[in-house]
């Protein structure tokens, strides 16, 4: 059939099978729905979709989408509209169709860099990198307010992956337990850092950068301002940006618990149309385009930046990794 | 005419002098630091709102001052359940 032929044969078969069939069945109940108002079933219920599929090279057909075993079978349904489209038409059974979570939204195993984690009362934040702490036992590395709950956690409680907010729930997804955390204060902070310990039985991949590449150790050079850098966070997943400052005084950040300033932070605008970072993608690692570590993300605004989507601040990672005693897997 | 270059340590002195500065003032900035103006390093400040004083310095010691209205800064987790 011609494009133009499918389009009116879809609204006739539309508007002169499906709905009224549809009404009937619901008002005969035999969709086994629950009682609510009408108007809402018809819009979350109706349970047919009509499109349009090719069928040849310039020949096309009624794609019929059925999400509902009980209008493809005993209705009639099917076979009005196979009878009205004289048998041009592919019907598929597709059953019920939920959002899909990305990847880093998602339970992940092995954990990967970028995934959602979070201490079991936080809603969620970021896996920024999988290192050895001071004992030599593999942790991940956040945020203090991503895995210490901004010092209200205690050592030992639960970290989940995915977090909370991504449909985590303690202890089917417990990855591992909060093992330190650099304490934040009023003033001249450095990090909002914390890691845990990962669970034996936990596999991760310390390496990968999805989307990026390979994770190359830790820089043994600062950034400077108009370097290059990425990151894989939970929210906004893989973006690119440039440092716009380094050595940041006073950056004064609005937690929870109230305003609280850093010293020595990184700041960065996302190139492009993107910002570089949102809610959500707190403990990120920053890689600078040798893909090694520069920073750990905690911050962010609406506002500035050259495109005008917000910076992004980032702790130095030297001081994380210096104040938690960190090595980087070899 | 030969462009500039400021070094990293030039730039940080800058950028002590104009912390000194904005306290003694009593200026409002969320954060001093060391940003860029073209190819040079500059001091990199930032307001939360747009309320540059004109006795607000535009050059500490041939580094030059840029300024940036950035908002409001937030820690960067997924909101409240």
């Amino acid at each position: 059939m011609r494009m133009s032929s499918v389009r009116a044969l879809k609204e006739e078969i539309a508007s002169q099978i499906v709905e009224p069939l549809v009404e009937r069945e619901l008002s005969a109940r035999s969709f086994g729905i629950e009682a609510t108002s009408m108007r809402r079933a018809r819009a979350a219920s109706r349970g047919i979709a009509l499109g349009i599929a090719r069928a040849g090279t310039d020949d096309y057909q009624l794609a019929v989408r059925v999400q509902r075993r009980a209008l493809s079978e005993g209705s009639g349904l099917i076979e009005q509209i196979m009878q009205r489209a004289s048998g041009e038409a592919d019907v598929r059974y597709v059953g019920q169709i939920f959002k899909q979570a990305p990847w880093h939204q998602s339970r992940q195993r092995p954990m990967l860099i970028g995934n959602s984690v979070a201490h079991f009362r936080v809603t969620a934040g970021t896996a920024g990198a999988f290192l050895r702490g001071r004992d030599g036992s593999l942790v991940v590395l956040s945020n203090n307010h991503v895995l210490a709950h901004e010092d209200k956690a205690a050592v030992g409680d639960a970290i989940l992956q995915p977090g909370r907010y991504d449909g985590g729930i303690d202890p089917a997804d417990r990855v591992g337990t909060l093992s330190e955390s650099i304490r934040l204060r009023r003033s001249d902070n450095l990090v909002d850092a914390a890691v845990a310990t990962v669970g034996k039985n936990i596999s991760v991949d310390p390496f990968l950068l999805t989307g990026i590449g390979t994770l190359a150790g830790r820089s043994a050079t600062p950034v400077q301002p108009g370097d290059r850098v990425s990151k894989v966070g939970r929210t906004t997943g893989v973006t690119h940006g440039i440092v716009t400052a380094v050595e940041l005084d006073d950056v004064v950040v609005n937690y929870d618990r109230g305003p609280l300033s850093f010293n020595q932070q990184i700041e960065i605008e996302g190139t492009g149309s993107s910002a570089f970072s949102a809610g959500g993608d707190s403990g990120s690692l920053i890689v600078n385009a040798a893909r090694q570590g520069v920073g750990l993300l905690f911050a962010g605004g609406d506002q500035g930046g050259s495109n005008g989507k917000g910076l992004t601040y980032a702790n130095d990672l030297d001081h994380v990794v210096g104040l938690l005693g960190l090595t980087f897997p070899a | 005419m030969q462009r500039m270059s400021i070094t990293m340590d030039q730039a940080r002195t800058a950028k002590d002098k104009a912390k000194s500065l904005f306290k003694s003032h009593h200026w409002s900035a969320t954060a001093i630091g060391i940003g860029r103006k073209g190819d040079d390093l500059a001091v990199k400040i930032n307001l939360e709102k747009p309320r540059i004083d004109d006795d607000m310095p535009r050059e500490i010691n041939g580094v030059p001052v840029v300024y940036e209205v950035v908002g409001t800064i937030v820690a960067r987790a997924r909101g409240r359940i």
